[in-house]
Parts: structure tokens; C-alpha cells; sequence
């Protein structure tokens, strides 16, 4: 794809690299925004990077994308995180789904082991982190990317879990007719844990009962 | 009131969002051959035919710059016609605050053209609140059976 130059904002007018957050920290609205993130002028500048010519052919692509009609819903569509553990594809609901993070961490707790990971750090609240293909029985995946791990929180009412995935795929909006039921051979954790299989991609994907999974964690873990 | 913020000329303006259906980048459109300077053009949206105002041109300060930060912000319009849009080809599209309502001055736009709306005093600035449903049925009054066009296809 073609790739033009924005226009950056002049060296001279980075305000907040001289006196701001990045600077010496003199400047005076530091006081009322706290942070140059805070603050109308950077905001402003941000705006200016749109003030640019479009790039070649994103006119062109956005009137062919928009003269698309809307395709037809076909019944119940819900939004889905796709990530995988190990060889295995999995989905959430994304209203179980608090955030996704890079990996920090795990403070492990003194004689505990198996599926309590440990205590991770989210924002300065500490985390019960759980071995979520433990609990799946999935296999073992030989060579862990580290790039690629991501730390998935999860939350119930008030409750809050955090497990490790191997890669967090995006949120996909799964129409629900698409769900068909596990397969068979599927381990008896598994199963128990899967409300169904939709196909992604060139693989299909489990979605995760979450009420059952929230209820597994919670008698497990007590 | 929370405000779409955009730029037409010297002037901001600012929309209500619960006004608009959607905003779009700028697309190729198609010119309409004898229609007002100010219809910018038609172009298919979802499989409909939707009109373009170019609100720079009716302002009467020349075409809308073609940037990435000038943006076509979709209104149904007219109402009672279900799936009928008219977009506006605005510039700076990129900012929605809260607008604090005040006393509005009327200010009357060019002549024999529709203004963007009364001013009041935002921040240090003067801010343009444009009523889309008013604007469109003035400029659907000057662009003759255009607007149809919208709805008809």
C-alpha cells in the first residue's frame, strides 16, 4: 500500500516536549490538566495530522466500501473476543470481558500450584491469575511466543479473573445460527465449559460458556 | 448538549449528534449536472442514492478542501421518508464536545442562500449551531427536485 507523509506538527510548536509532560514541566497549565494528554492545545495538534491529502486510492476504496448495501442480519449476533490457548481457538462474550493487557508479572502463592497461576498487578488491583487451559485440559503448546501472550481479564458481577492466552485473535461479531454444538471427542472439560463451535478463519472456535465458567473458577478455587 | 464540531470557512459549527445517522470520509462523487454549485454530488451509500451539500460552497467560500479531516456527516432527512439521507461535506470534522446552550444571535448568511445558523459565544470563539432539518428543507427548496433523489432510487 501506498504510504504518504503526514504533516507533523514543527519542532518548535511541541509545547508539550519543551515545557510539557516530556519537557521541564514548566509550563504553567500543568497545573490544572495534570498531563499534556489533558490539554486543548495537544489535543489540537493531534487534530492537525488529519489536515492532510488523502492518501492514493482511500478516496476511491471508501465509495466502493460504502456502496455496499448492509448485508441481511440473520438472527442473534453477538460480539465475541477470539483467543487461543495452546492449539486450541476459544471465544467470550465480550460483556464478560474487562480488558486485555501484555503480560506482566505473576506473583505465585506460596503452596498453591495447578490452576491458580498466582496474584498479577491490573492497575494497581491485584488479580487472582488462572491456568485457563488447565482448567480446559487443552494441550500443552510447545513453544509459548512471548510476543504474542496476552493477559485476558474477565469479570462477573464483581468478581474479576485473569488469564494468560497464548494470542488474542479480535472481538468478532458472531451471528448465533452459526453455532453448532461441540464435537464429541471434545475432553469432558471441555465440553461441560462449551455452548458451541462456530467456524473463523480457517479454523473453527469454541465459545466458552461463561456462567459455567465463572461457576467452575468460583468451586475450584474456593 | 453534546455537538459534533466541525469548520466551514473561518466559521465552527456545531451539530447535535443525536441529529446524525453517521459519518463518512470523503467519497468520489458523482457531479449532478446543473444543480446548484453547492450540491456537491450524489453517491451510493448502501445501495441508495444519497445527495451531498457542500456546506463551504453554500457559505460561499469555495469548495470544501479536499483533506482527510473533511468528512460527509449523514442526516435522515427528509423525515417522514424512512431510509432517506442527505449527507453534508464539511471540513475539520473531527471533534464532539459538550456545548453549553446560550443566547444565540442570528446571523443571515449569504444572500439568497440559508446561513449555518445563529452564533454564540464557545470558549473564546464564536460557534455556528446549525439545525440540519432546517438547513436541508431550505436547500432542498433551492436545489429544485434534487433531494428526491435520495429517497427515490
Amino acid at each position: 500500500m501506498n504510504r504518504t507523509t503526514l504533516p507533523v506538527v514543527k519542532t518548535d510548536e511541541q509545547c508539550w516536549k519543551t515545557i510539557g509532560i516530556r519537557g521541564d514541566r514548566s509550563c504553567p497549565e500543568l497545573s490544572t490538566h495534570i498531563h499534556c494528554n489533558n490539554c486543548p492545545v495537544f489535543a489540537a495538534a493531534g487534530r492537525r495530522f488529519l489536515d492532510a491529502p488523502s492518501p492514493p486510492g482511500y478516496v476511491d476504496e471508501w465509495t466502493t466500501r460504502l456502496a455496499i448495501p448492509e448485508e441481511e442480519a440473520d438472527g442473534e449476533r453477538v460480539s465475541v473476543l477470539v483467543f487461543r490457548l495452546g492449539p486450541e481457538w476459544l471465544a467470550l462474550p465480550v460483556a464478560s470481558l474487562t480488558e486485555v493487557t501484555r503480560p506482566r508479572v505473576v506473583h505465585r502463592i506460596p503452596h498453591r500450584g495447578g490452576i491458580l497461576a498466582g496474584l498479577v498487578n491490573i492497575r494497581g488491583e491485584l488479580l487472582v491469575c488462572v491456568r485457563l487451559d488447565l482448567i480446559l485440559g487443552t494441550a500443552e503448546n510447545s513453544v509459548p511466543d512471548h510476543d504474542r501472550q496476552r493477559f485476558v481479564v474477565i469479570h462477573r458481577d464483581k468478581e474479576n479473573w485473569v488469564f494468560r492466552a497464548d494470542e488474542v485473535d479480535q472481538v468478532h461479531r458472531l451471528a448465533m445460527p452459526q453455532l453448532v454444538p461441540p464435537a464429541p471427542t471434545l475432553n469432558r472439560a471441555q465440553a461441560k465449559l462449551t455452548r458451541g463451535v462456530f467456524p473463523y478463519q480457517s479454523h473453527s472456535v469454541g465459545l466458552l460458556d461463561e456462567s459455567r465458567l465463572f461457576q467452575t473458577l468460583r468451586e475450584r478455587l474456593r | 448538549m453534546l455537538g459534533l464540531v466541525f469548520q466551514v470557512g473561518a466559521d465552527k459549527v456545531a451539530v447535535d449528534v443525536r441529529r446524525i445517522r453517521e459519518v463518512i470520509p470523503r467519497v468520489r462523487l458523482t457531479v449532478v449536472h446543473g444543480a446548484p454549485p453547492w450540491i456537491a454530488g450524489v453517491f451510493i451509500y448502501r445501495g441508495r442514492v444519497v445527495p451531498v451539500v457542500d456546506l463551504h460552497e453554500l457559505a460561499g467560500v469555495g469548495p470544501c478542501p479536499a483533506l482527510l479531516s473533511s468528512r460527509i456527516i449523514l442526516f435522515p432527512y427528509p423525515l417522514d421518508v424512512p431510509e432517506a439521507l442527505v449527507g453534508l461535506l464539511a471540513a475539520q470534522v473531527a471533534e464532539i464536545r459538550h456545548i453549553r446552550p446560550g443566547v444565540a444571535q442570528p446571523i443571515p448568511g449569504p444572500l439568497g442562500r440559508p446561513s449555518l445558523g445563529p452564533a454564540l459565544a464557545d470558549g473564546e470563539g464564536i460557534l455556528r449551531l446549525l439545525d440540519p432539518d432546517w438547513l436541508l428543507s431550505q436547500v432542498a427548496q433551492g436545489a429544485g427536485g434534487l433531494i428526491e433523489m435520495g429517497y427515490e432510487s
